[in-house]
């Protein structure tokens, strides 16, 4: 086979695509034809470069830009997309008219169209959904009211969140469980309805930090055997609404601690009976996944500093109280590792300033004595300075 | 059924993937940034054409390739009717990107070359080549995911490969880099 029959094949003898005849008429070639050979090893040595050819990521603050640059862009298509339609018939009454469009008819309809549209395009939209709440018997199905979200103050990189009192007025007191099964604390084995943050039994202080991994054993009698099932639990959206079946343990003692409202993922359920908990409106679903992904990104970042901007880009868009009590706590838990490893006057100053300002949200989820003692240690590096 | 904010899940979900498939495509984020806007843009508007039988991301994925090939052709156009500079070269073959935006991370001229070598090839060229080399897509995917046919993908491929060898022989030989 001569080179010129060859080369144009070549390509395709790398990619393996050619009959095993025609391959092996070119591996033939190839052995007695060095430069044939050398055109071979080139296109493998491009080739395999291709992977070496990197690009710098974009950052953290770029994705969260770009669904809301598209949904804005989308958005604003389907307000305009009637316009679109009007100046089209306008066109085309004007020509079956006989009407010459041009340059008079073009500045009506571009009047207007300018006076009827007003294109808004917002980046932040808040969220309000009603929906009806309904009880069942064997599964507790929660439907929420999910509260106009309190207005967010725009925060720098760097300086702690300030929590203004209205919103820390509107933090959960009450927990109500939407489950179709009692969760139970695995020592005790007893029906649980209620239960606190930081109740080691079920959650641990590490328990609103990530997606937490209860143990649910769903006892029938003494005689049968209890089918020991792993669930997710996950909080909730802040709800003014508690199905009836849960009674508030306190709404006007301060004394006790803040609870949190948490339904049950039984979508990774090995054996479940019943038709468990139905799913959550999307806008539900959607604040909760924004949470999980800055969790994972968090996870992913080997930076203190840039896990600390994450948690305070999270804060500084997120408006559900729930979910800001446990970005609050993420970004406490990181500012004081920051002030663990460095033990300067900055970074001290900085948790305890955020501890300050975050207190009560702080105290209910690490206890009195956790907080008191992380706010002595920031103290002592700032004295020793 | 027109709820935007439900798409939006959508976008957070398959960011990421697609638009570093289109990244390398057009080499440069600015491009891939424009890119990627249209493609989620153009998938909510098609969503009604979106067979749910069949997988999701790779119908994603066909939009985004082939707006990135439209995006680099609509861009060479522009390109060709741009004037010369004012130093009196025409830099229309001139694709070089940003350093910034652009590294190897081992610190290779060649790969470096390799970069502008792929940018001097026309874009429909380039697209079947990095769906071949880079994605792994057979000729048979490419043709469906750019709805061109086999032939036409097989084609583009052996000129794209031939256009890289005759760019980058002329440095090969000036370092005398034997492979």
């Amino acid at each position: 086979m001569e080179c010129l029959e060859i080369r144009p094949r070549l390509g395709f003898y790398l990619d393996q695509s050619l009959p095993s005849d025609e391959v092996n008429e070119i591996r033939e070639h190839l052995n007695t034809c060095p430069a044939c050979l050398t055109v071979v090893e080139q296109m493998e040595r491009f080739e395999s470069l291709l992977g070496s050819i990197a690009f710098a990521e974009p950052s953290y603050d770029y994705w969260l830009e770009v669904p809301r640059k598209i949904i804005a862009r989308i958005d604003f298509k389907r307000r305009n997309s009637w316009v679109s339609s009007l100046t089209g018939s306008i066109r085309e009454l004007a020509s079956l008219k006989g009407v010459q469009f041009g340059f008079i008819g073009a500045v009506a309809t571009a009047a207007i169209v300018l006076f009827l549209v007003k294109p808004k395009i917002s980046g932040n939209d808040s969220v309000s959904i009603q929906v009806s709440s309904t009880t069942r018997t064997e599964s507790t199905q929660v439907t929420l009211m999910t509260p106009e979200a309190p207005p967010v103050p725009a925060l720098e990189s760097g300086t702690p969140t300030p929590i203004n009192k209205e919103l820390e007025g509107q933090l959960p007191k009450t927990v109500a469980i939407a489950v179709d099964r009692p969760i139970l604390k695995s020592k005790s084995m007893a029906p649980v309805d209620n239960y606190e943050a930081d109740d080691p039994g079920i959650l641990g202080n590490t328990s609103l930090f990530s997606l937490n991994t209860v143990q649910v054993k769903h006892l029938r009698s003494q005689d049968e055997k209890s089918r020991v099932q792993t669930q997710q639990i996950y909080p909730i959206p802040f709800t003014e609404n508690v199905p009836p079946k849960y009674k508030p343990v306190s709404t006007n003692d301060d004394d006790k601690p803040i609870l949190r409202t948490f339904a049950l993922d039984t979508r990774n359920v090995r054996s479940t009976k019943g038709s468990g908990v139905p799913e959550l409106p999307n806008t539900v679903t959607n604040i909760r996944s924004n949470f999980l992904e800055t969790l994972r990104i968090v996870r992913e970042s080997s930076s203190l500093g840039e896990k600390k901007n994450i948690w305070l880009s999270y804060l500084g868009r997120e408006s559900d109280v729930t979910y800001r009590m446990l970005g609050i706590y993420n970004l406490a838990f990181v500012l004081t590792k920051i002030a663990e490893d460095s033990k300067g006057l900055d970074e001290a100053n900085e948790a305890h300033k955020f501890y300050l300002a975050h207190e009560k949200a702080l105290r209910s989820q690490m206890g009195d004595k956790g907080f008191d003692d992380k706010l002595a240690f920031f103290q002592s590096i700032i004295e020793m300075q | 059924k027109g709820d935007s904010r439900a798409f939006e899940w959508i976008i957070r979900k398959y960011q990421k993937r697609i638009y570093f498939t289109i990244l390398q495509l057009v080499m440069n984020h600015d491009d891939a940034d424009d890119v990627l806007q249209e493609t989620f843009i153009k998938a909510y508007t098609k969503l009604d054409t979106y067979n749910n039988i069949y997988p999701f991301y790779p119908w994603l994925y066909r939009i985004a390739v082939n707006t990135s090939l439209n995006h680099q052709k609509k861009k060479a156009r522009l390109r060709a009717l741009s004037i010369d500079d004012l130093d009196g070269n025409n830099h229309n073959g001139d694709l070089a990107e940003s350093p910034s935006q652009l590294f190897d991370t081992e610190g290779n001229e060649l790969v470096e070359k390799l970069k502008d070598a792929l940018q001097q090839i026309p874009p429909e060229q380039r697209m079947v080549f990095i769906l071949r080399v880079n994605d792994g897509l057979s000729y048979q995917e490419i043709s469906q995911t750019m709805e061109i046919s086999i032939g036409t993908v097989m084609s583009r491929l052996s000129r794209a490969r031939d256009k890289l060898r005759t760019l980058l022989n002329g440095y090969l030989e000036t370092k005398d880099i034997k492979v």
